[in-house]
């Protein structure tokens, strides 16, 4: 079905880069957004579409179009980070002081009223956001958006080996660090 | 086979597959990604693109070359028919209608309604609802049970029956709904530049009146003189009083043509005309426009130029003007 997609793309259908966009619009936009923020993830997206639109007469898509797409919003999404310096705040945003596991004594007080999914949600947030970004990505990608180790290895630009070692590395911290919530 | 062989899947590990089941589950974004709106996300995209090659073409292609590719492209672009997959929703269908400079296009929309599209316009419409970046009128067909909405980045319009124009160009800082008939409702789509989730506070505008919609608040005239606002649904573009920066950009859109004030004062100057799009060449809109504000036009670099005075016969090397061949306007179907 891709391959017609991008021929069609090629070929100057606009419909087919509709296509594209509304089956791939919200995890790519997820993706951005995990990457920076909120107020740049359409952007983000917005500037891969129109860059392959641009180039579509020359487009080469070698490990399919998903990988294309992630590996475009990733490498977009990390320019914006450089450039506008989102990195600092990045960082600060995982500073332990800030939130740490629930339950696991030091952190700030659950409020009562919070669900156990709240507590949860906010758990895999703390456990996933504390990982090395290329394990956290490795990871994501392949659990969360289910692309295969050698799409992460074309979308993060390392081997497919480097890609399996990482998913395992992230596989371990999760299973440490969220052992609370998986027994 | 040995008994030590560990799997690298997570899938046959308990741990690892629960493990596996929490990620996929979870939500980074906190649910903000459920939320985007995939539909109004790629209008915007498309007139991105659709600026993108105006400025390309501006940049590129010479006077005449230029207009005759844009009525092309506007030909070929004109309508693309999709099924939306939207998540929870029933599909329906969606249709985007674009028009290029110097285009103006009249489209029925599905239930009996019809909108008039003025030049560099993108309207998106399903049943009973569309989202335009540029400018329309609409025409809308009464139906008491299902009211007609209309949106732009700044605004939500709702309608039970009426004839309104839209207007919000892409990068707009604000979006203007004129009301001709009837009444209609409408609120900001955004609260200090973010959409907004609760509903802000609908003002509901009568016949003759318009309205101005920012970020920060909506203000409203009401009992004006409508019709220079939806003029452009009838072939005419109606100025009353409209400096003369606003008439040329006006112009540019209608004609697909550049035109430039460089003269300050002249371009703040107000301009009151009538102009037949369909049967007055831009040459022959230029000369009147010279005579009503004493001015005349010159050609440089497939510019028009607007300059001080009238005489034209002391500017050295200038083609004569009606030699430029005039393209074929497009209006209507």
């Amino acid at each position: 079905v891709h391959d017609t997609l991008v021929d069609r793309l090629r070929a100057g259908n606009a419909t087919a880069l509709r296509e594209i966009y509304e089956q791939y619009y919200r995890p790519l936009w997820e993706l951005a957004y995990t990457l920076t923020s909120k107020d740049v993830a359409e952007d983000i997206v917005h500037d891969v579409f129109m860059a392959i639109w641009h180039r579509r007469t020359t487009l080469v898509v070698r490990d399919g179009m998903r990988a294309y797409l992630y590996g475009a919003v990733r490498h977009r999404a990390l320019n914006v980070l450089r450039h506008e310096r989102l990195v600092e705040r990045r960082n600060r945003a995982v500073d332990p002081e800030v939130g740490t596991i629930p339950g696991m004594g030091n952190g700030v007080e659950t409020p009562a009223q919070h669900t156990e999914a709240t507590a949860l949600q906010e758990a895999l947030r703390v456990a996933v956001e504390a990982l090395p970004l290329g394990q956290r990505d490795a990871i994501m990608l392949h659990w969360r958006h289910g692309l295969s180790n050698a799409e992460i290895a074309a979308v993060m630009g390392t081997t497919t080996n480097a890609t399996t070692v990482q998913i395992a590395r992230a596989r371990a911290a999760l299973r440490k660090s969220l052992a609370a919530w998986l027994t | 086979m040995s008994d030590e062989f560990v799997p690298m899947t997570g899938a046959s590990d308990p741990t690892d597959a629960r493990l596996q089941r929490l990620i996929e589950a979870f939500d980074p974004t906190n649910g903000e990604g459920e939320r985007q709106d995939v539909a109004a996300s790629y209008v915007r995209l498309a007139a991105k693109l659709h600026d993108g090659e105006e400025k390309a073409k501006r940049r590129n292609a010479g006077l005449r070359l230029r207009t005759g590719l844009l009525i092309l492209g506007g030909m070929a672009a004109a309508f693309v028919a999709i099924f939306l997959r939207n998540g929870r929703t029933p599909p329906r269908t969606s249709h985007i209608v674009h028009t290029v400079a110097g285009q103006y296009a009249t489209v029925q929309l599905p239930d009996g309604s019809t909108a008039t599209l003025a030049p560099l316009t993108t309207l998106t419409f399903s049943e009973r609802e569309a989202t335009v970046s540029g400018e329309v009128l609409f025409d809308v067909a009464p139906h008491a049970d299902a009211p007609y909405v209309v949106r732009t980045p700044h605004m939500i319009v709702r309608v039970l029956g009426t004839q309104f124009a839209v207007s919000e160009y892409a990068s707009a800082t604000s979006g203007r709904v004129v009301v001709a008939q009837g009444r209609v409702g409408v609120r900001r789509a955004r609260v200090n530049g973010v959409t907004s989730q609760a509903r802000p506070a609908e003002l509901v505008l009568e016949a003759q009146s318009l309205a101005q919609v920012t970020d920060s608040g909506v203000s409203v005239s009401r009992g004006i003189a409508i019709n220079e606002y939806i003029a452009f649904a009838h072939g005419t573009l109606a100025f009353n009083d409209m400096a003369l920066h606003d008439v040329v950009t006006t112009l540019e859109h209608a004609y697909g043509v550049t035109i430039r004030v460089d003269d300050t004062i002249l371009a703040s100057r107000g301009v009151t005309m009538d102009v037949a799009i369909t049967k007055q060449p831009i040459t022959r809109v230029l000369d009147l426009l010279g005579e009503a504000i004493g001015a005349h036009y010159v050609i440089r670099r497939n510019e028009y130029i607007l300059v001080t005075g009238r005489s034209r016969s002391d500017v050295p090397g200038v083609p004569q003007q009606h030699d430029i061949p005039q393209p074929e306007k497009l209006y209507g179907k």
